[in-house]
């Protein structure tokens, strides 16, 4: 994949994820799209075209929906970083893989951004956010299940979790 | 590239963030070229998006609520009721104030500037994480919006300007955890003033100053002029009072006017120094 069309990419789910997506909100919460197709390219594709998606991802955000600019590129940077370090010791063909993978993702970044958020003592108590974190993390795991077992069948030609292939 | 180097560069790259994100945080007074532009490039695309979005929205809505329209249909019937008799007391009150305008005008007074110069604009995105209730429209400096100008709808108050690009300009809603609005009693004796702070989850917390206001359940409040919003905006209802001993100051729960959900149309009331 070119550079180019990872940013592309990029470019295509901050304008959905921003408009025509808010509408599945459910209890309150969205999934986070920035996070699904960071670990899917991450395990996937190049780390390069991870990082490239993820920092493009995080600057849209920052720039045109955050509190302060570089929150969310960082985290999507570390999260892209992390993937990259667990995939090299989980089996990319079973199907708990993407499931893990994304819960772990959007754990990752709501702890992450609760602590940015303190030192900058602009936090929300986490029981509030408690129920959305919930449900955005079963979403995640859903939805990214769905895309990377869709990614992983055109990338390997065969079904993920075919364990005869 | 070696690993020392490797590292050096992560470091200082974390080290320009977190210096990037203290100097951003709170909102710039201005957004740089770059950022206006790509702005107004992806402007059109969201507002077409958003569009497609909010028919859907309308398109589906009766659909869900259906098993909800005869409990508001009796809301609204005694909503009615109470309505007709408000519409008696203001009458009365109108022609009051009729007269004292026309004694104000025998008099000469010089009648304050009233607030004019709305500036409507869409809503043509909102915040994709859950943290925040942030949300970008179309209309920036260009149109003379500045950043801190308040922002309402139809219902009442929706948020403040947070910061302005060429042709769009990013809001940070009252519901947000880290809004505060001074408000004050809609009524015409004991107006109590106080504070209101959003909880993200749709509803707002607020503290009297007086520790003796007496407040019940089912008033109205709209904000005081302290602070960045203008005075008299319409914010919301009190749905509970929390009567707590420890506390020394009396604690409202307040439910918006404004449905945060659904807001696709706002109207923007430019900042001015005066307002201060």
């Amino acid at each position: 994949m070119k550079i180019r069309t990872v940013v592309v990419i990029a470019f295509v789910n901050f304008i959905l994820s921003s408009t025509i997506l808010q509408l599945f909100r459910i209890n309150d919460a969205v999934p986070n799209f920035c996070i699904i197709l960071s670990i899917v390219i991450a395990t996937l594709s190049t780390p390069k075209n991870a990082f490239v998606f993820a920092f493009t991802s995080g600057l849209l955000q920052d720039v045109f929906l955050g509190r302060m600019l570089g929150v969310n590129f960082l985290i999507y940077g570390l999260l892209v970083f992390g993937a990259i370090k667990i995939i090299d010791i989980m089996f990319k063909g079973n199907f708990i893989t993407p499931i893990v993978l994304m819960g772990m993702g959007t754990l990752f970044y709501h702890i992450v951004f609760y602590v940015i958020m303190f030192f900058f003592q602009s936090t929300i108590p986490l029981n509030l956010m408690l129920s959305k974190i919930i449900m955005e993390t079963l979403m995640n795991s859903l939805i990214g299940y769905f895309i990377y077992a869709i990614i992983f069948n055109r990338v390997n030609g065969y079904k993920l979790g075919d364990f005869n292939a | 590239m070696n690993n020392r180097y490797q590292k050096f560069l992560l470091f200082a790259i974390g080290i320009v963030l977190v210096v990037l994100m203290a100097l951003s945080f709170g909102g710039r007074d201005r957004v740089t070229f770059i950022e206006s532009k790509l702005g107004a490039v992806l402007m059109p695309v969201q507002k077409f998006f958003t569009s497609i979005g909010n028919f859907i929205d309308e398109k589906t809505e009766p659909i869900i609520n259906v098993l909800n329209y005869k409990d508001l249909n009796e809301n609204l019937s005694r909503e009615n009721e109470a309505l007709k008799e408000q519409i008696v007391t203001l009458t009365m009150s109108q022609k009051e104030l009729t007269e004292l305008k026309d004694l104000r005008a025998a008099l000469k007074y010089v009648s304050e500037d009233e607030e004019s110069g709305y500036i409507s604009c869409n809503v043509i995105s909102k915040d994709m994480g859950n943290w925040f209730n942030m949300f970008t429209v179309d209309a920036g400096s260009n149109q003379g919006i500045t950043k801190n100008s308040t922002v309402i709808n139809g219902k009442g108050l929706v948020g403040i300007v947070y910061e302005v690009g060429e042709s769009w300009s990013k809001v940070i809603s009252i519901i947000d955890q880290k809004s505060s609005v001074g408000f004050e009693m809609l009524r015409v004796t004991d107006d109590f003033d106080g504070v209101l702070s959003g909880t993200t989850n749709y509803e707002l917390i607020g503290e009297l100053f007086d520790p003796k206001a007496t407040v019940k359940e089912g008033d109205y409040i709209v904000t005081s002029g302290l602070g960045m919003y203008p005075k008299g905006i319409l914010i919301g209802k009190i749905y509970e009072v929390v009567s707590d001993k420890d506390l020394v100051l009396n604690r409202i729960k307040v439910t918006p006017v404004v449905d945060f959900r659904k807001i696709d149309k706002v109207m923007i009331i430019p900042y001015q120094e005066a307002n201060e």
